[in-house]
């Protein structure tokens, strides 16, 4: 019994910022003056407000700590913790009331999110399965085992509505079906862990702060389509969630949750790990199966899909990580309760990875239908600089670029796809003024063409193609027939290619250059950048009113490209000038610019 | 090993106020401050607050926050508790174990105030 709980993120971002020296040192300082035995300090998963971290949480008054350094420790222990007085200066200031704190409901970062796939990250200690079972953790799995047929499990998933939320949206509970009409023999349950898009955390998160929430979904699974193996395809990148999900496996099996006779059912099930390299390919459900088989991760074909020839030529099942997430829920608190959050055809939430010009970066969740600008303005607080957004980009590389005049877009399956973008895994770069469309284009493009498995012609040349006339129009030199070229190139690659990689490819390029076609326009006409990103469209200039010959530019310059004498006005040799910036830096009169 | 869902469940019940404990408590619950200035440590405070902490854990009483405070500048009255319920503070004094949990009995469960305890009872005499 502890009469005050103090826990710190465990996430990767706050563990990059030192959040595994705060529990040492936490521990230490306890120790130091006894408190050993009252408090207890527990390293937990994702908080979500990943901007503020490391994050550190005391129970029961509920004062979250922010961007807590080691040093700041003996403080948080000697004051709150001893003598009861809440340290104000490293309350995260939203929380902060008076004399008062606020609960984190109600601050605008929380208060329009609902956690369901997240519901236990930030709270359990993702590496102890009691605490997970305290939960209720692992009881749907004993539901389903004592009380449902596989017909039942698949009545509620259909009724439910859960899609899948590693990008296509496909009904969980369809799948489940398809996979358990195949006549009975060897099946496996598989788990998509490689979360490849730039940008996206999401699963990552949830394999680091609620394990078990997987594991117990795919022994659900296992049983609706007679199933007794499964496998986690987790990227080697991810070191805790590999680590943690190791643990969970190992204390699961000691428990007897997974293994044979689970809970004295007749039933067995058990999960291994499989590391994946990090191809961005092997998020495609073929090329993924193909990469745990032992072969190069690569796409086939479909059909057959999966849930009739998947794994090893066994019918197999799919999922992605926070679709799981979702499963033992559904099960407990049945299909109307999940149906009674999103929309009609979207249910539930969706967990969103908000990165770029964003002040609250981190991860929300949200029931589905809530606009681009409630994630993006009242959660996500806007862009940092106070500058205005001007696009969010969903769906990472498969995904489009949305213009800020169509934030009030619900965030559905539909209504995403009808705008020329998707729901993709979750991932959601935010872009203000300074953003270069084009170049952002480019970007993507540059790890599309790097990821491409070439295997199929189209999307093997079709996005260096693309790229290369990104390229000529960030360097000012094409014309405005290659934009032409460019749209037709892209609609060849997104229909000729094998797997969705190669088909979603051009979408950063078609959906930007549907909303900002006038950057296009002026990249290609008028030769400039108009946000000043593309380097060999600008210009560095000395504006002589401002110059006062001080001849420090000149010393810096590296080519050799500034002349002029002490006193005099300096001019740039624009034939010589490689761009480099450094003579802007170095001037301290503001007289020179780029333009 | 778990071989049934009923030894399942014990270490549910088992951990769940664990779990609960973390949870975001709603702004009407009812704050029971143990005083722990220096003099209120000498004088006992720690033990009440042990005291009461793992009394709300056991008998799993919801919607209480059991904390504590600075010092109660109150002079020959430590160990000092306070009870925040519905917007009113009542104020006890010279507390030992025994006493704090009759009034988080009384007082915080039941709603009746321990008026034998309190610092207004500790004035009048």
């Amino acid at each position: 019994m502890y009469r005050s709980h103090i826990l710190v993120c465990g996430g990767t971002g706050c563990h990059s910022s030192r959040s595994a020296e705060i529990v040492e040192k936490m521990q230490e300082e306890l120790a130091a003056v006894g408190l050993t035995d009252e408090v207890q300090v527990v390293q937990t998963g994702c908080f979500g407000l990943c901007a503020l971290g490391p994050i550190v949480i005391v129970y029961p008054e509920g004062a979250f700590y922010s961007h807590i350094t080691p040093e700041d420790v003996k403080e948080i222990v000697d004051e709150h913790l001893l003598k009861g007085r809440i340290v104000k200066r490293l309350l995260y200031q939203e929380t902060l009331d008076g004399d008062n704190i606020k609960s984190l409901n109600e601050t605008s970062f929380y208060n329009k999110q609902k956690r369901i796939a997240l519901r236990n990250c930030g709270v359990i200690n993702p590496e102890s399965i009691d605490e997970y079972i305290g939960t209720d953790g692992y009881l749907a799995l004993a539901k389903v085992l004592t009380e449902m047929t596989p017909d039942d499990v698949i009545d509620v998933m259909l009724k439910s509505g859960l899609r899948g939320r590693g990008g296509a949206g496909f009904p969980t509970g369809m799948k489940w079906n398809f996979a358990k009409a195949q006549p009975k023999g060897q099946k496996y349950v598989c788990c998509n862990a490689d979360e490849g898009d730039p940008g996206a955390f999401m699963d990552r998160s949830i394999l680091e702060g609620d394990p078990h929430a997987v594991l117990e979904a795919m022994a659900i699974a296992g049983y609706t389509i007679g199933a007794n193996q499964g496998y986690i395809y987790v990227r080697a990148e991810y070191p805790i969630a590999v680590k943690r999900l190791q643990i969970a496996i190992n204390q699961a099996r000691e428990y007897g949750l997974l293994g044979k006779n689970i809970l004295n059912t007749g039933f067995d099930f058990d999960i291994d790990l499989r590391l994946g390299a990090g191809a961005f390919v092997c998020g495609e459900e073929t090329a993924l199966m193909t990469s745990i088989e032992g072969n190069r991760g690569e796409p086939r074909p479909r059909p057959p899909f999966p849930a009739v020839k998947g794994l090893f030529g066994k019918p197999t099942i799919l999922n992605n990580v926070e679709t799981y997430a979702n499963v033992p829920r559904i099960i407990l608190n049945g299909a109307d309760w999940f149906r009674s959050m999103g929309t009609e055809k979207s249910t539930g939430t969706k967990v969103f990875a908000l990165g770029g010009k964003i002040k609250n970066t981190g991860l929300v969740e949200v029931p589905m239908g809530t606009t681009m600008r409630e994630i993006i303005e009242d959660i996500g607080g806007g862009a940092p600089s106070g500058k205005k957004v001007k696009a969010a980009q969903t769906g990472g590389p498969s995904g489009g670029c949305i213009p800020a005049d169509l934030f009030d877009t619900p965030v559905d399956f539909e209504s995403l796809q009808a705008i020329g973008s998707m729901m993709g895994s979750g991932g959601l770069v935010v872009m203000d003024e300074d953003n270069c469309m084009v170049d952002i284009a480019k970007f993507f493009l540059d790890f599309t063409v790097g990821e491409s498995c070439g295997k199929c012609a189209p999307c093997r040349i079709g996005t260096r193609r693309i790229y290369e006339i990104l390229t000529k129009i960030t360097e000012g030199e094409a014309e405005m027939e290659d934009l032409d070229t460019l749209k037709e190139l892209c609609m060849h690659v997104k229909q000729n290619s094998l797997c969705a990689l190669g088909q979603t490819a051009p979408n950063p390029v078609l959906s930007t250059m549907q909303y900002f076609m006038d950057e296009y326009i002026a990249h290609v006409r008028d030769k400039k950048c108009p946000t000043g990103v593309c380097q060999k469209l600008l210009q560095y200039v000395i504006i002589p009113e401002k110059c006062t010959g001080c001849t420090l530019c000149k010393r810096n310059c590296p080519v050799e490209a500034i002349d002029g004498k002490v006193k005099e006005k300096h001019t740039i040799d624009t034939s010589k000038c490689i761009k480099c910036g450094v003579c802007m830096e170095k001037c301290r009169f503001g007289a020179i610019i780029k333009q | 090993m778990i071989t049934n869902i009923e030894s399942l469940k014990k270490i549910r019940d088992q951990f769940k106020p664990v779990v609960d404990f973390r949870k975001e408590n709603s702004p009407d619950a009812t704050k029971v401050l143990v005083c722990m200035g220096t003099s209120g440590i000498a004088a006992g405070a720690r033990e009440i607050l042990l005291a009461l902490a793992s009394e709300v854990t056991d008998k799993q009483i919801h919607n209480v926050i059991v904390t504590q405070t600075g010092a109660a500048d109150i002079p020959g009255a430590e160990p000092v508790l306070k009870v925040a319920k519905n917007g009113e503070t009542v104020t006890y004094v010279n507390m030992t174990p025994e006493k704090a949990l009759r009034i988080l009995n009384e007082h915080v469960v039941q709603g009746t105030v321990v008026s034998e305890y309190t610092l207004d009872a500790a004035n009048a005499k």
